[in-house]
């Protein structure tokens, strides 16, 4: 067993529902009769969901206050959402995350590259990447905020430690990924290495490539709310949320969460629309 | 023992010992020669010292047993949850299987840290809300890797087990969850690391104990050395967390290799 076989490859947790979700809107049109049976299945659990929290009040379980009423937080989201003020603190939690997200890209793709394309860095370093997975790395928001003070200098920053890793692993795994069949073949070709690094080895890395990135994407945007959170921020979602569950205005915190939801499940549904039209060769495997 | 000797001085190998000592080398060399700032890099003698009195004069001792207790009972809870529902859901028929897989794994792109200062108010500031979100942040997860392991079996293989009239909770048992032990464990792995992840965001959101308390309360105070030898009780934590699922991995799977 080498080195790098003990570095878990991170599995692509939340991606695989994404990734259902597109199949299930793309076949949607095309086959009805599925697509009902679905829909009661989806009612069904709603249902039971919905009877749950309204039953679990009256049951002594928690208080009403706690817990409001569905209708009640529903009533909320949609005041919520007409006003301007949900929008500047999802604009400002954005801009936040993408930049964090630009540099974890940055710093994890060129890393990446270096530690998939010399094997003997990639070996050396494997086990080190391997411990730096089980370290959570949100310990580190605490200690770059006091570096870089309450500004955005430490969000981006918390956002980019929070989200680098699983590119690092997944661009420098992909990469060695293609089979070594495929490389001798380009060698009897007298391939150049760097023709075989874009014809071999980039498509071959796309695939883990983007799970990483996915990954990565939704980590930025956790280390963001983090970071608001942890700053006693002013703006932001996370600084939301915090700011109404302080005040127990909890069917406003509710409306905050569900916004948040939302947010992520668009953003990786779109990833994996995005990453279908680019590995359009995926399930028809390239080496 | 010359087969462990050879694998032993492989390059790499050697590489992998010496970046350790390089990399305390390096941030020796960085803070002598003041290249980081102190307060973001302390002296790594600072950090070491802090370290040690933290644990000689037993002041991370409550933090520490409160941390880890959340993490670990947070953990098996998710854990068996997921492991359950994946279980009552392989026994379902295929339409809710997909739809309700989907459901639930779609659920967990919904960070964390929004849910924990909520789940703060739902179970107070004590352990119960870090175990709460240690649990649901290690559900997913196991839920996943277990749906998808113990779908693994084929169709003649199910239809092996009918002609021995085994009953469900046999296949189940016998069949489904021997399967899907390996994809399990690969679920745990993350689970235990996610339910670490989650007690510490949990922890920052508001208590009065706790690793991550320890180090908010280092932070109001300036104190990086402190912080960073909390950083350094993390990845020992991570580490022991890493090495125990591994070796009970190696126990449990052990016709695998």
């Amino acid at each position: 067993m080498s080195a790098i076989d003990s570095v878990p490859v991170t599995v692509p947790v939340a991606t695989t529902s994404a990734d259902d979700l597109v199949t299930a809107f793309l076949t949607a049109g095309r086959r009805h009769r599925r697509f009902r049976a679905v829909a009661g299945r989806v009612a069904i659990a709603v249902a039971l969901v919905l009877g749950t929290w309204y039953a679990l009040p009256p049951l002594g379980v928690v208080e009403r206050v706690f817990l409001p009423a569905p209708h009640d937080v529903l009533g909320r989201l949609i005041e919520l959402v007409q006003t301007a003020s949900l929008w500047e603190n999802a604009r400002a939690t954005a801009s936040v995350a993408l930049w964090g997200y630009a540099v974890a890209i940055a710093i994890g793709l060129t890393s990446g590259v270096l530690l998939g394309t010399v094997p003997f860095l990639g070996r050396a370093l494997a086990p080190y990447l391997g411990a730096l997975q089980a370290l959570p790395k949100v310990v580190f928001a605490p200690l770059l905020i006091t570096w870089l003070g309450f500004g955005n200098e430490s969000k981006v920053a918390t956002a980019a430690i929070v989200a680098m890793l699983p590119i690092v692993i997944d661009t420098m795994v992909g990469l060695q990924s293609c089979s070594d069949d495929a490389v001798k073949l380009l060698r009897s070709y007298r391939t150049s290495r760097w023709r075989t690094f874009w014809l071999l080895r980039v498509p071959a890395s796309l695939p883990l490539v983007f799970v990483g990135l996915r990954q990565a994407l939704l980590l930025s945007l956790a280390g963001t709310l983090l970071a608001e959170a942890l700053i006693g921020s002013s703006e932001g979602l996370g600084h939301l949320v915090e700011l109404y569950n302080g005040q127990i205005l909890m069917d406003r915190a509710y409306a905050v969460v569900v916004v948040v939801a939302c947010i992520a499940l668009v953003v990786s549904v779109l990833l994996a629309w995005l990453e279908r039209r680019i590995i359009y060769w995926r399930g028809h495997e390239l080496t | 023992m010359r087969m462990l000797l050879r694998r032993a001085t492989r390059p790499h190998v050697v590489a992998a010992a010496l970046v350790l000592p390089l990399a305390v080398l390096a941030w020796i060399g960085a803070t002598r020669a003041e290249l980081v700032a102190p307060i973001l890099l302390p002296e790594l003698g600072d950090v070491l010292d802090r370290l040690w009195s933290l644990f000689a004069e037993g002041t991370i001792r409550p933090h520490l047993v409160r941390t880890a207790s959340s993490v670990l009972l947070g953990f098996a809870i998710g854990a068996v949850a997921g492991i359950v529902v994946a279980a009552a859901l392989t026994s379902a028929d295929r339409v809710s299987q997909r739809t309700y897989s989907t459901m639930l794994a779609s659920l967990e792109a919904v960070p964390i840290v929004v849910i924990a200062p909520i789940l703060n108010t739902l179970f107070g500031f004590g352990m119960s809300s870090k175990v709460a979100a240690a649990s649901v942040s290690a559900f997913f997860p196991v839920f996943v890797t277990a749906f998808a392991g113990l779908s693994l079996v084929s169709a003649d293989e199910l239809k092996l087990m009918r002609s021995l009239r085994a009953s469900r909770l046999q296949v189940m048992v016998k069949l489904r969850l021997p399967a899907a032990l390996p994809a399990i464990f690969g679920g745990l792995r993350i689970a235990i690391a996610f339910s670490l992840v989650a007690t510490v965001i949990a922890e920052f959101v508001g208590t009065d104990r706790g690793l991550g308390y320890l180090m908010l309360r280092f932070r109001g105070a300036y104190d990086t050395a402190s912080m960073w030898a909390i950083i350094l009780v993390f990845a020992g934590l991570g580490a022991i967390a890493f090495v125990v699922l591994q070796v009970a991995e190696r126990r449990v799977v052990h016709w695998r290799r």
